[in-house]
């Protein structure tokens, strides 16, 4: 009798486990510890060489400057899934304009990322559309702007902004951008706001936020910073194609949910969710280059792996409530 | 054969942290309503969740007739003949009464001798006798989505009823039920006693208990305190047991004393031309003003609409001798007015966020530093305070609110609006869901705020609670004022004469 019990009782505790608390918030470290020693072994040590790790830092610079803007986006509880085609429509701006003046350049990208962080952000607010449904719409309008401009030829940027692609410049405007997100996020009115939002929209509507305002600001502030990452990409890549920024949204929200954001969001997010994310994102994929796979297949386990981590650290009593 | 449809006896349950039950009994007679009571977080609910095979018990025994039997799941608490109407109805709206009630069990038939189709002909017949049985006569295929609250609790009893039940357990039936719709399920409890269906039946209404149930079983703390014959019990007795001390008083002394008029409302009407309309008051300075009316009389959206969260098309509203507009909750929050609201859970609280964040979210800038750095210290000493001066039982300022009592989430939504020391609290339901305990304090506090002079707006529906604490009550009526009582000589009566002026 007893012993039945207990192993009646036996699955449900491992199951209680995989989705209690506690594992969730463990995670992403467990996560990372993994991925870097499987990565470390399976490449006999390769990853870790310093030029090796130069080429893997390189990569994360500007999908960190979007993660940190979309973070706040799913922190509210929205979704974002227009990032990819802004990152494109902002460095054609930004190319463009380089040719004139650097900063006036930055500026533009900038601006372009808010102003379509704005139209996100209308339809969602004034519409009372899901962000869902709304940054869905605006992904395809946008793709759709960024082929028309670069079907016929690339758009090259010129010599001058090229020639900025240095790491220590790439380094310090992402840290900038994380210190400066993680000070408003914890210590300021903006992040409480933005979190009471994603706790309770209503409560917080009642308790004198003004809910809609900082879900637009949001948006608007998501989308300049894409706008700040589109600059870092045309410093990197120097001419911008069809397929820029392509699929950025997915590998944003890959890159959030390994450092252990539920992609549900809501307030239960950490800030440390993006920084895991980022360098968890950069150990796999250059592992997965290093070890020779092919592209597709590389794809083909980051999707599994990115269904696996959605799979573990969702927030189920979310589910209705993505806005 | 055992005088006991169902025994419950030496019940134990423990979650993390907490003993929930702590040998518990419970012994049902066929053909008696057996009322289960205790203040909220007594264990009511767990005792009947693992009666109901949805929880498993630690320790324990539960015997059928006299025979022991182990319930492992609700199919088959089902199969055993123990039905149960929870609290929060979960019919599908879209789908017709018939569809609602056979649900995963559809009659079948055969076509051409092989095919298994579902026998609609007899799921609507079945389901027109069994509402015959509950006195319903809708039709059994108008969808569930069209009926009135009242109604569907009709269809999930006829629910219980169709599996044949021996042992019914209804939670908090009448909670949202107006006094014409009890009436009709006292009717149905009673057709089904006389069938010998024993009835477990939860609820925190006395007058009810005293009147439907045959015996009563009082729980506090997890553990089980006794059974009585109902007729040997009074609601002091009830109380008494249930709260495990003598409650002389229900309600605080008050000492407050009404001034000039600080708030004037003045025709104010809702764009919905079903709601609120033409209302006029007037609010004194350190007044409690009751709100009395049946739901569906438009009081919560009133206040909703005096508070900004609700849009209205005409009216004034004049603060201090002065008119504001308030468009959003921003406005009236600035002028010095503070809404609670009824619904905790869905508006009040911000569940996965700290004490602290709770607390602190209406009066942020009042510890911002250069207006922007939120300035943990002044945000700490606020909780401390709050802490101090309500008695909020939590274990630290950063735990997260929604892991606290609701009597403690109270206090802290309390505290979080007198951090911006309004003039003008309007408490919509303030006690709603509180324990016996808690709701003597909150009380307390508010009898404390009108005596500094504080004016209380205070929505409630139970009528004590309106007559106890009110120097005067607001009575309304499908959206309209229909008169004001004067606290010292409201009656029951006199609030239900304005309460049911329909035009």
């Amino acid at each position: 009798m007893e012993k039945q019990r207990k192993q009646e009782q036996q699955p449900s505790r491992v199951r209680s486990f995989l989705t209690g608390d506690t594992f969730k918030a463990l995670l992403p470290l467990i996560g990372f510890v993994v991925i870097i020693l499987v990565m470390n072994i399976m490449t006999e040590g390769r990853i870790l060489q310093p030029k090796k790790l130069r080429l893997l830092l390189s990569q994360i610079y500007y999908p960190t400057i979007v993660a940190t803007g979309v973070f706040f986006i799913m922190t509210l509880g929205s979704i974002d899934f227009t990032e990819g085609s802004t990152l494109g429509v902002a460095s054609i701006v930004v190319s463009a304009l380089s040719f004139t003046s650097i900063p006036l350049a930055i500026l533009g990208g900038i601006l372009t990322g808010a102003a379509i962080g704005a139209i996100n952000g209308f339809f969602h607010v004034k519409f009372k559309l899901q962000s869902f449904i709304v940054t869905i719409c605006t992904m395809y309008l946008f793709r759709g702007v960024c082929a028309y401009f670069t079907t016929e030829t690339a758009v090259p940027a010129s010599k001058a902004i090229r020639a900025m692609d240095q790491d220590w410049l790439k380094i310090t405007i992402t840290l900038a951008v994380l210190l400066i997100a993680w000070f408003l996020f914890r210590f300021t009115r903006i992040g409480n706001d933005v979190k009471a939002v994603g706790s309770g929209e209503t409560a917080a509507r009642f308790s004198g936020v003004r809910t809609d305002r900082v879900k637009f600001l949001a948006f608007v502030a998501a989308g300049a910073l894409t706008g700040l990452a589109a600059f870092v990409n045309v410093v990197k890549v120097g001419s911008i194609t069809a397929t820029a920024g392509n699929q950025l949204e997915t590998q944003i929200l890959i890159t959030l949910v390994l450092g252990g954001l539920p992609i549900t969001g809501g307030a239960k997010v950490r800030f440390s969710n993006v920084v895991v994310g980022t360098l968890m994102y950069a150990v796999l994929n250059s592992g997965l280059s290093i070890l020779g796979y092919e592209p597709q297949v590389q794809q083909l386990i980051k999707g599994i792996v990115f269904l696996v981590f959605v799979a573990l650290t969702i927030d189920r009593k979310a589910l209705k409530v993505i806005k | 054969m055992s005088e006991y449809v169902l025994e419950m006896s030496g019940v134990c349950k423990s979650f993390p942290g907490v003993k929930a039950l702590d040998h518990v009994q419970l012994k049902l007679k066929p053909g008696k309503v057996h009322a289960l009571m205790g203040e909220n977080g007594a264990g009511k609910s767990t005792l009947m969740k693992c009666m109901f095979g949805i929880y498993k018990m630690d320790e324990g025994q539960i015997k059928i007739d006299g025979q022991p039997v182990t319930i492992s799941d609700p199919m088959d608490a089902l199969h055993k003949g123990i039905a149960m109407v929870h609290q929060e109805l979960q019919p599908i709206p879209a789908r017709t009464v018939g569809e609602n009630i056979f649900l995963g069990r559809y009659p079948m038939k055969k076509v051409l001798g092989c095919i298994p189709v579902v026998d609609h002909k007899k799921m609507y017949d079945d389901t027109a006798d069994l509402l015959k049985r509950v006195r319903m006569s809708f039709d059994p295929k108008q969808k569930v989505g069209e009926l009135s609250v009242s109604q569907m609790q009709s269809v999930e009893i006829a629910k219980a009823v169709s599996a044949n039940c021996r042992v019914l357990i209804l939670d908090e039936p009448t909670s949202s039920l107006t006094s014409n719709e009890v009436e009709a399920l006292f009717r149905i409890i009673e057709d089904l006693k006389a069938e010998n269906v024993a009835v477990v039946y939860i609820s925190h209404k006395m007058d009810e208990i005293l009147r439907i149930s045959d015996e009563v079983t009082i729980m506090r703390d997890g553990r089980y305190i006794g059974t009585w014959e109902a007729n040997e019990l009074t609601t002091e007795k009830i109380i008494t047991q249930m709260v495990g001390r003598e409650l002389t008083n229900l309600y605080p002394p008050r000492e407050n004393v009404p001034g000039e008029v600080v708030f004037e409302v003045k025709d104010f009407t809702s764009i919905n031309p079903r709601s609120f309309r033409n209302v006029n008051f007037q609010l004194r300075k350190g007044e409690i003003l009751g709100v009395g009316g049946l739901v569906g009389a438009q009081r919560t959206e009133l206040m909703e609409g005096l508070f900004g969260i609700r849009s209205h098309t005409s009216g004034q509203i004049f603060y201090k001798g002065k008119e504001i507009k308030i468009s959003r909750p921003k406005d009236a929050i600035d002028q010095g007015i503070a809404m609670l609201t009824e619904d905790r859970r869905g508006s009040g609280i911000m569940g996965v966020l700290s004490v602290a964040d709770n607390i602190s979210i209406s009066s942020l800038n009042r510890y911002l530093d250069h207006g922007y750095f939120i300035n943990g210290k002044k945000v700490e000493k606020l909780v401390q305070d709050n802490v101090q001066k309500m008695n909020i039982k939590t274990p630290s300022s950063k735990t997260q609110i929604k892991s606290l009592s609701g009597g403690n989430q109270q206090k802290v939504l309390v505290g979080r609006w007198l951090a911006n020391d309004p003039d003008v609290l309007i408490l919509d339901e303030p006690t709603r869901g509180i324990d016996v305990g808690a709701k003597y304090e909150i009380y307390t506090i508010i009898a404390d705020l009108a005596k500094e002079g504080k004016s209380i707006i205070m929505i409630s529906s139970e009528m004590s609670e309106l007559i106890g604490m009110s120097d005067r009550i607001m009575v309304m009526c499908d959206g309209r004022v229909t008169g004001f009582v004067n606290g010292r000589d409201a009656t029951q009566e006199n609030i239900m004469a304005y309460a049911t002026q329909f035009e």
